[in-house]
């Protein structure tokens, strides 16, 4: 049974693709692009996933809240099974857990401005909130991404990576959810802007009690944000446990190929 | 340093216009790049620094969008004063190029070898046996089976061997000069590691100069020999590689630098730029 302190319990999780190839079609053996994993997210931490890409990190992601079809194994939200839940049921669940994607420049609607990006989700999963309201409610939330209010009525061309990303938080934070699945959220940034996004996303965390689920594949910067980390390999969590411990003392040998890949200075 | 560089640029502006306005990207900068030697140019996106790096065989937009004043040496010959068909004969041949994402850069609808072999038929025109100058530039940059990998399209190749295939193209009519336009961002650390292992000892077996840009002071560390910082198309520092990472004298170069979080060295919060050090 999962433990009412972990927001979020992962039991046996597995992702399957199916492969066709060459002569008719033929089914291959399946993708396994995740394969068996087992980890939880205490409430109010965050747990770094790292690996290159094709370990499965962002499947991992995606699967949670439903983007990747789920093969087997189960998926738990505080005692609740969503694992299973599809349509209209899973409705309440992906209004707590949000997400924040890589790409900054692909995820915003390049035709909505910015209200109507961050009303979006507004009307969804609060439909009895007028119009002034949710104006009132974009602001704030311009506001807590240090973004100032006037930016309502523009479009995303107009901002920088670094305020796209902040958008896309503002968007994933609308719906008060408790925690956040960021997929390479400053992976896209220069470093200074990297330092900006990361310090908000804290921040952000200490204020509002958030969650975070932080895939990435910057081992420094998952370090720095992580109360614990998952190294992923070929669907796999190969090495689990304090940030500082696994890092400087890795045990796996791909954790050490990993770490002995980054160049330092 | 060499005394004779083998390429010297001086006073290099690029100016781009559209719709009536005008954007300088480069303002008045000078450098050169020794034989034999690796230049770092580090710094932002909108740095400037891709830009100056392509106006050296003029893979710019031509004027009026683009306007380029000063001068860009090249073992003594002005680039900006050759005729087209001149600059030909060093673009590709002389100073090469390999760029971030190889994906993009290679064409998807050859094969690998035949992307090859068209550089090579350009550049050395009475080279009979193409097909062995192309599978000993796949071997060089240690591909297994270069003459599976040659009749392959770049679709069926993972990132770091396209970019392996991308370098092989640059170097098969062994320049003297490769640009190297962020070369590892789009790869893994994995990866990342070995193409800088790999240009490392193409360096030194051939002798060729690199212009390497990146925004990674990781690699800069491991890789040049000296390294210019750019900051809204001016060098607000540039020397002997240790001596800036050590001793950075701009606050610039030491804000960058420190924004960075280090392995093994967390600290509560990150460091930011302050605005005024942005611009």
């Amino acid at each position: 049974m999962p433990y009412p302190e972990n927001l979020l319990t992962v039991k046996n999780l597995s992702v399957h693709y199916p492969s066709r190839s060459g002569w008719f079609w033929q089914k291959n053996e399946p993708k396994r692009a995740v394969n068996d994993i087992s980890f939880a997210v205490p409430r109010g931490k965050t747990v770094g996933l790292v690996g290159e890409s094709g370990s499965g990190k962002s499947t991992t992601g995606k699967a949670i809240i439903k983007l990747s079809p789920l093969t087997s194994g189960q998926i738990f939200y505080q005692e609740t099974e969503i694992g299973k839940l599809d349509g209209a049921a899973f409705q309440p669940w992906r209004k707590k857990i949000q997400m924040i994607f890589q790409d900054p420049y692909n995820s915003l609607n390049p035709r909505s401005d910015v209200l109507s990006i961050l009303s979006e989700p507004l009307e969804i999963h609060f439909p009895q909130m007028t119009n002034a309201e949710r104006t009132e409610r974009c602001v704030d939330l311009l506001k807590s991404v240090k973004l100032p209010a006037d930016y309502l009525r523009r479009y995303p061309h107009e901002f920088s990576g670094g305020q796209r990303q902040r958008i896309g938080i503002a968007r994933a934070l609308a719906v008060q959810p408790e925690l956040i699945i960021c997929d390479e959220p400053v992976s896209a940034l220069d470093v200074s802007v990297q330092a900006e996004v990361v310090n908000l996303l804290q921040d952000l965390q200490e204020q509002l009690g958030l969650t975070y689920l932080f895939i990435a594949h910057d081992l420094a910067v998952v370090e720095h944000v992580s109360d614990e980390i998952l190294v992923m390999s070929q669907g796999k969590i190969v090495e689990a446990g304090n940030p500082t411990s696994v890092l400087t003392n890795p045990q796996h040998p791909y954790t050490q190929k990993l770490l002995s890949a980054v160049p330092r200075f | 340093m060499p005394s004779e560089p083998l390429l010297h640029v001086e006073n290099l502006s690029i100016t781009f216009s559209s719709h009536g306005r005008t954007t300088q990207a480069v303002k008045s900068i000078s450098f050169s790049v020794g034989t034999g030697e690796v230049l770092a140019v580090v710094g932002e996106s909108g740095s400037g620094k891709s830009v100056s790096a392509l106006s050296l065989t003029r893979l710019l937009p031509s004027p009026p969008l683009c306007d380029i004043q000063g001068s860009i040496l090249w073992r003594g010959r002005d680039l900006q004063k050759i005729t087209e068909d001149q600059l030909t004969q060093i673009r590709g041949k002389e100073i090469a190029y390999i760029f971030q994402d190889p994906g993009t850069s290679l064409n998807p609808v050859y094969t690998i070898g035949y992307q090859i072999a068209e550089a090579v038929k350009i550049h050395e025109p009475t080279i009979k046996d193409i097909d062995a100058v192309v599978h000993q530039s796949l071997h060089d940059v240690l591909i297994d089976d270069p003459h599976k990998v040659a009749q392959q399209y770049p679709h069926e190749l993972s990132g770091g061997m396209q970019q392996r295939a991308m370098i092989a193209m640059a170097l098969a009519c062994n320049p003297k000069l490769l640009v190297a336009d962020e070369p590892t961002t789009a790869l893994d650390v994995t990866i990342q590691k070995e193409i800088i292992d790999l240009l490392k000892r193409l360096r030194q077996q051939r002798k060729m100069s690199i212009l390497l840009i990146t925004h990674n002071f990781g690699i800069v560390a491991h890789f040049a020999d000296r390294v210019q910082v750019m900051r809204q198309g001016e060098i607000v520092e540039s020397g002997e590689t240790t001596t800036v990472m050590q001793n950075p004298a701009h606050p610039y170069t030491r804000g960058l630098i420190a924004c960075i979080p280090r392995l093994g060295q967390r600290r509560r919060r990150l460091t930011t730029l302050s605005e005024e050090i942005k611009t």
